[in-house]
């Protein structure tokens, strides 16, 4: 059966392989049950960025899955050009060219980032666009506006494919009457921070260098869930379905802000 | 018939910035003979009223939507901008007037209003993606025929990725008036007093083909059914 992923980090193969070589999801689920499976997923990637590949490479596929991220975020258009670093600095060293996290902006601090931090690959145009991006997310960012946006997309995606496999990072809108707040990917990745750690805080303190924002044990669990769900059973997210790491093991997997 | 009416400046009733000079607009036309309450905006984008669109439509017999260009965007929710009117920053050289007319004011509100505009400058000059905002803009079109299947949808402009022929908009008449005048293709005047951008006779002539289609008829726009107008262009206050 010929597989597809779609999504964002939650769906990179590929994110910060070069520090803590552990399998993701992806690749669990590639070997353990469709070989035949490439991975679009791209490290803080927008929805629409998805949305195009899906468009263009949906109808070679027997399978989608596709891993919906936040709504709001931008992605820089292709005529404005980024440098590439033949030195490979950054830890995102994947299948693209470097420059390529340069074009995806996930909310104002993705942007902050990129000036700061990421000289190597910028480029006088490219300043300009991350600058407008920032600028866009202090005074143009509408949630309201990006949810809609995001929805009708989802509902496009469906409309499509009503056989893929959708799997929200944080799922938006309010739960159906008398039934809980449904669970996306991102709360599996709370799930695993350490009492001792305040939840709304670690962000900010740590870099976040799970694989796919998951636990090693985590990644099997979730691969073996979504075998599950291409193979009819509905969606669902419940916490007691995953384990929670000791907090060395989760320790091992961030690392503290300079 | 009970009627809502939805879209942009080809739909909008007269600026109150604007000169009257008393000349009915097609919806003025509709109005004489059916219950119609008009939503629609200058300057607005489709989200904007698509908005207004999902909490007003349920008590209309029939909806009539102009949607205008892909890609404007609508800044609610910022008090300042609501209070001067500039919450609807259509295109860059919109945004660019408001930054123009602020940027060397000292007050408050002044600055507040020229960091938006710089912001939606920067925005249509880096960000903007016309596949993005064409994609956008036909999910929504969708989303209004999903709700209202019988909603007589008028595209205020031309599809930029058709061919002219293929895709007659309301622009289609006003450039048949404009290239009567010797009118620049992308005239813009906030002087020009046409309502809707049309002359009094292609108002006329565009509120019979919305009455034929309010009662079932296919909508259709052939431009050959519209005609140069009568009066100089002086009339309308055009240089």
């Amino acid at each position: 059966m010929k597989v597809a992923v779609f999504g964002d980090s939650y769906a990179d193969e590929n994110i910060v392989k070069s520090k803590f070589n552990y399998k993701s999801w992806v690749e669990i689920l590639r070997e353990k049950y469709y070989p035949d499976l490439t991975c679009y997923g791209t490290s803080a990637s927008s929805l629409y960025f998805s949305y195009d590949l899906f468009l263009e490479h949906q109808n070679k596929f027997d399978k989608i899955i596709f891993i919906y991220t936040g709504a709001g975020r931008i992605t820089i258009p292709k005529y404005i050009k980024f440098k590439e670093d033949p030195r490979n600095s950054i830890e995102h060293i994947n299948k693209h060219t470097n420059s390529h996290i340069m074009y995806h902006v996930a909310n104002i601090a993705t942007a902050e980032d990129h000036l700061l931090d990421h000289h190597n690959l910028m480029t006088e145009e490219g300043a300009l666009a991350t600058k407008a991006a920032v600028e866009y997310f202090k005074y143009l960012y509408d949630f309201e506006y990006e949810l809609k946006m995001h929805n009708l997309m989802k509902d496009s995606i469906k409309a499509i494919r009503n056989d893929v496999v959708g799997i929200d990072i944080t799922p938006h809108g309010q739960p159906k009457h008398g039934q809980p707040k449904p669970l996306g990917l991102f709360d599996i990745s709370m799930y695993e921070s350490p009492i001792s750690i305040d939840k709304s805080d670690w962000m900010k303190k740590y870099i976040d260098c799970r694989t796919c924002h998951l636990s090693p044990r985590n990644n099997e669990i979730l691969a073996d869930k979504i075998f599950e769900w291409c193979n009819g059973k509905p969606v669902h997210i419940d916490l007691n379905d995953f384990e929670k790491p000791t907090e060395e093991e989760f320790l091992k997997h961030v690392r503290p802000m300079a | 018939m009970k009627i809502a009416v939805f879209g942009d400046s080809f739909a909008a009733p007269l600026h109150n910035m604007k000169k009257d000079l008393g000349l009915k607009s097609w919806i003025d036309h509709l109005s004489e003979k059916h219950d119609l309450v008009n939503y629609a905006l200058e300057g607005s984008s489709l989200y904007y009223s698509v908005k207004k669109f999902m909490t007003m439509n349920y008590p209309y017999e029939k909806i009539i939507f102009v949607t205008t260009v892909p890609g404007r965007l609508y800044l609610p929710g910022n008090p300042v901008l609501e209070k001067y009117g500039h919450t609807h920053m259509g295109s860059l050289p919109n945004a660019e007037f408001v930054y123009n007319e602020n940027k060397d004011k000292t007050d408050i509100e002044a600055i507040e209003i020229a960091k938006n505009a710089q912001a939606v400058i920067q925005y249509f000059t880096y960000i903007q993606r016309r596949d993005y905002d064409k994609f956008i803009h036909d999910l929504l079109i969708d989303q209004i025929k999903k709700i209202r299947p019988d909603a007589i949808i008028i595209p205020a402009f031309r599809d930029i990725f058709q061919v002219k022929s293929m895709s007659p908009c309301l622009y289609d008449i006003t450039e048949i008036e404009n290239n009567h005048w010797g009118i620049p293709v992308h005239y813009g005047n906030p002087d020009d007093a046409r309502r809707c951008h049309m002359s009094k006779e292609n108002n006329l002539i565009l509120s019979k083909f919305i009455e034929q289609w309010l009662q079932g008829e296919p909508v259709n726009i052939n431009i050959n059914d519209f005609v140069t107008p009568v009066d100089d262009k002086s009339f309308y206050n055009i240089q």
